[in-house]
């Protein structure tokens, strides 16, 4: 008995002794006196090569380090490109399609050991070439070669012939990308295209250096070295990464358009960002909570604690100091009909299932009004969205059931006899197949029999681009701050495996969709953009669903949060106010 | 047959299995699992572009030598990169490995420790109220699901009484204590309540033995018996369920590393699950399939320590 309970006793005994070491944590802590901002994420990067940068997560961390030629104005809105390695915007052929881009002069590359003696070089334009052909090497299987794919004159003969070489040739010449001088870029494109400077302001035309692209060969993927505000070590698929500002960076301020507090200031504000992955939202709210993320979106499941019926704040939270903003995102819901089927072909049977679909209900179940109906393809915020349509086939008044019956009754199907079991494909995550189970309830009502079949979201990205589905659940968010991003999502040529998952296909629809994308920004395009994007919309290729709001919570230290779809614009602005920091801290 | 001899026969019986595994993980693949190409190359996707890529991974080749090279890879070790990452495998699992066994281990070995001492100190007051009161706290434990245990742990213990952190991971002996500290309570908390009933099922068959009843006759105390009769012949198969779990503790704990923010491998091998990461899946199968086959070799060993009786053949 006497051994049994010393036994016992020894084994809880170390079971204490495992909870007392964790006091070990507590007092072994410091806090730095380095202005640090303290950020997480939904997920890990995948790579920091720029390349290969096409999920959000990996935008995100890359931003601190690396620049392109271009980026958007931190703090005006509608979205503006500005310069960001390059100096002002780019001369323009008559034609459009021959871009100069003069580079800013004194920008370095981060000081790393691919260098000699460890210290970064100037960036020249052969650098910008050199970043580009990496794109379209075939041995790299860039993931952002779309982007420049049949768009730059001789480089898709460059990857062609490189292709068969065991090594590409980098310093081959190619007639539409060439360096003039060290500090202009030439690029001539096959055809006009209004985007393209969108495309270099994309993560995937950072800039990046031969050397170290030569000397770190297959692990340049966690040893990033660009000419950003921020620089770190190699990334080791932590959980956690560390950026320490670039003591070369070169001199830049807040911008001084609108007035904003922060106007002049030397950038970047802090000297340190930690960075942090963690897939679960309750760990990232209560660290945020806690006062260990200044500023975080507001998961799901938290949102009712903090935010009122009103929308506002809650009284406790902002007591605290935090504040929430809200944005609209630049993306859209939607629910895809197969195209390729017969059933689908009718625009009658399109018709009555957008005309029963309450999307004003599924905002309310599901967004907790944290979205609004989508009237076209287009969100708010992009040039082509006009405010005041309302597309009669989105139930914005509630749904159309007698129309929606007689619609069918025209098509062959009267009850929803002769239709046969309509699939809805959607994601296997909780909320989606929530929403699976509505949609079936809403679409039920025309006698319709839905089967809701939940996939992965592997096997659901499979079935979307292979057009083996029937009706679908799909979302796209922005590229680059353009209509045609989501326009094209409508073009024909854009079929599976392209975006246009829907296999829509209206000639009509193509030769406009050309001809407004082709046109530079004006009053006319926006013009043409919307009439184009009202005028398929009420085709309805699609359900419309919704475009999302984020709201985003923030500690009072934080200062200058402008949210924005294009977060890689947040780091070199963004800065604690260490008082405040300290105040309020005491207080959570 | 010497101890050797018998490893040895053991070893060789393991290539056609690790070449079963190899099958069966290539016949899922590719007939279960989506396209993996369409998840790699994002959402702006040409049909030229899957061309390539299908070519650069060998996804055109015909399916033998596909398969020829699943074999091959499985018995030299190289593993290649991650398709979704483009990582070195090997360093990925070297990297995750030591993440997830410094919550595994230490987890493993209390919940072991704890689990055989309460089955002990229960199988002693069997059939009293200390028996009757540990049964029902094993049942209820196992009853509460893991995800509740984490989500009110990590809630109440860590951000409202601030006694451990809320998540997070710093790699270092000394450095990684505080973050694995909660999710070890949490690991001991879930393995404890299953463990407790089997142990006890385990030494009760033992009490109720002829041999123990003629111990105690012959004037042995309770605790003598128990301790030098009992819990040796128990100790069978406590030590195969013991050592058989050992493997999976590389695995990692996936929901307590998704919830506490540590970068084990349990992480990685979900990803590579959503993403169709063939060379991960493939990697952490035929290394999970190794495992597991030494340490059945190490529990037959062991065997014979335990029960003289035991001979290997």
């Amino acid at each position: 008995m006497k051994k049994i309970c010393s036994f016992s006793f020894s084994a809880f005994f170390l079971l204490g002794l495992l909870s007392l070491l964790s006091f070990y944590g507590c007092f072994g802590k410091k806090e730095g006196d380095v202005k640090t901002l303290n950020t997480v994420s939904q997920a890990k990067p995948k790579t920091f090569d720029p390349i290969d940068i096409d999920d959000r997560y990996s935008k995100l961390e890359a931003s601190k380090i690396y620049e392109g030629l271009y980026t958007y104005h931190y703090v005006e809105r509608p979205y503006k490109i500005i310069g960001q390695l390059a100096e002002g915007l780019p001369s323009l052929s008559e034609d459009g399609q021959t871009y100069k881009i003069t580079l800013k002069k004194g920008v370095l590359f981060q000081d790393n050991k691919c260098f000699p003696q460890g210290k970064g070089r100037e960036l020249k334009a052969s650098d910008v070439v050199y970043s580009f052909k990496r794109l379209a090497d075939s041995k790299l299987n860039a993931r952002g070669w779309w982007v420049f794919d049949n768009k730059i004159v001789g480089l898709n003969q460059w990857r062609e012939e490189n292709s068969k070489k065991e090594k590409s040739d980098y310093d081959q010449v190619i007639e539409g990308l060439v360096a003039l001088d060290d500090y202009t870029v030439q690029i001539k494109l096959v055809k006009a295209s209004p985007q393209f400077i969108y495309i270099l302001a994309m993560p995937f035309t950072y800039i990046v250096a031969r050397e170290a692209v030569e000397f770190y060969r297959k692990d340049f993927l966690n040893n990033p070295v660009g000419t950003g505000p921020f620089m770190s070590g190699p990334y080791d698929q932590s959980n956690k990464h560390t950026y320490l500002k670039n003591p070369t960076f070169r001199e830049e301020f807040f911008p001084s358009e609108g007035g904003h507090p922060a106007a002049g200031k030397k950038l970047p504000l802090v000297e340190k960002i930690v960075a942090q992955f963690l897939p679960e939202e309750q760990p990232r709210w209560l660290n945020f909570a806690k006062g260990n993320f200044d500023f975080v979106l507001i998961p799901q499941d938290s949102f009712d604690s903090v935010v009122g019926p009103d929308g506002n704040i809650k009284k406790e939270f902002a007591e605290k100091g935090v504040a929430l903003d809200k944005s609209i995102r630049l993306d859209v819901s939607l629910l895809p009909f197969n195209h390729n089927l017969e059933i689908f072909k009718d625009i009658r049977v399109r018709k009555a299932f957008a005309l029963v679909f309450d999307v004003k209900k599924l905002i309310d179940l599901f967004y907790k009004n944290k979205a609004i109906p989508a009237q076209t393809p287009i969100p708010p915020g992009l040039s082509g969205h006009d405010l005041s349509y309302r597309n009669p086939y989105v139930a914005n008044e509630g749904i159309k059931l007698e129309e929606a019956k007689k619609l069918l009754a025209e098509a062959g199907y009267p009850e929803g006899k002769g239709l046969p079991p309509i699939t809805f494909d959607t994601s296997s995550s909780s909320m989606h197949r929530q929403i699976g189970e509505f949609v079936k309830s809403q679409l039920e009502v025309l006698g319709v029999n839905i089967v809701v079949q939940t996939n992965p979201w592997s096997e659901l990205s499979d079935k979307l681009h292979k057009a083996k589905f029937m009706l679908a659940s799909y979302a796209w968010g922005a590229d680059y701050p353009d209509a045609e991003n989501f326009l094209q999502l409508l073009y024909s040529k854009n079929g599976p495996p392209g975006p246009n998952v829907a296999s829509y296909n209206d000639p009509v629809f193509d030769q406009k969709y050309l001809e407004s994308s082709s046109m530079q920004d004006s009053p006319e395009r926006g013009k043409l953009y919307s009439e184009l994007a009202r005028s398929v919309a009420e085709q309805v290729p699609w359900i419309l669903g919704v475009h999302r709001t984020e709201v985003t919570a923030s500690h009072g230290w934080l200062q200058n949060l402008i949210t924005s779809d294009f977060e890689s614009t947040y780091w070199r602005h963004l800065d604690i106010d260490q008082e405040v920091q300290k105040k309020l801290k005491s207080k959570l | 047959m010497s101890i050797y001899q018998y490893i040895i026969r053991r070893l060789l019986y393991s290539i056609p299995i690790i070449l079963g595994v190899c099958l069966i993980i290539f016949v899922l693949f590719n007939l279960v699992s989506p396209d993996p190409v369409l998840l790699m190359l994002g959402k702006h996707v040409t049909a030229s572009q899957i061309a390539d890529l299908r070519r650069e991974l060998g996804l055109d080749r015909p399916w033998f030598l596909q398969y020829w090279d699943v074999v091959k890879s499985s018995f030299t070790f190289e593993f290649g990169r991650s398709w979704s990452r483009k990582q070195e495998i090997w360093q990925m699992i070297k990297q995750g490995a030591p993440v997830s066994l410094s919550l595994t281990l230490p987890g493993f070995i209390l919940s072991a420790i704890i689990s055989i001492a309460i089955s002990i100190m229960v199988a002693f007051f069997r059939g009293t109220w200390i028996d009757k009161f540990a049964v029902f706290i094993s049942v209820a434990m196992v009853s509460i699901s893991s995800l509740a245990y984490i989500l009110f742990f990590q809630w109440y213990l860590a951000f409202k009484l601030g006694i451990f952190e809320i998540s997070g991971y710093e790699h270092g002996f000394f450095e990684c204590i505080p973050y694995v500290i909660l999710p070890i309570i949490i690991y001991i908390i879930l393995s404890v309540g299953p463990d407790v009933r089997f142990y006890r099922t385990v030494l009760l068959d033992e009490i109720y033995q002829d041999y123990v009843r003629t111990a105690r006759a012959k004037g042995l105390s309770e605790t003598y018996v128990l301790f030098k009769h009992v819990l040796k012949n128990a100790m069978i198969p406590i030590i195969t369920n013991l050592v058989i779990s050992l493997p999976f503790l590389i695995l990692g704990a996936l929901l307590l590393e998704s919830f506490f923010g540590i970068p084990g491998l349990g992480g990685i091998t979900l990803e590579a699950v959503n993403t169709s990461d063939f060379p991960v899946l493939k990697a952490m199968a035929v290394l999970s399939s190794m495992a597991y086959i030494v340490f059945s070799i190490i529990t037959d060993v062991l065997y014979t320590v335990f029960d003289p009786r035991v001979r290997l053949k």
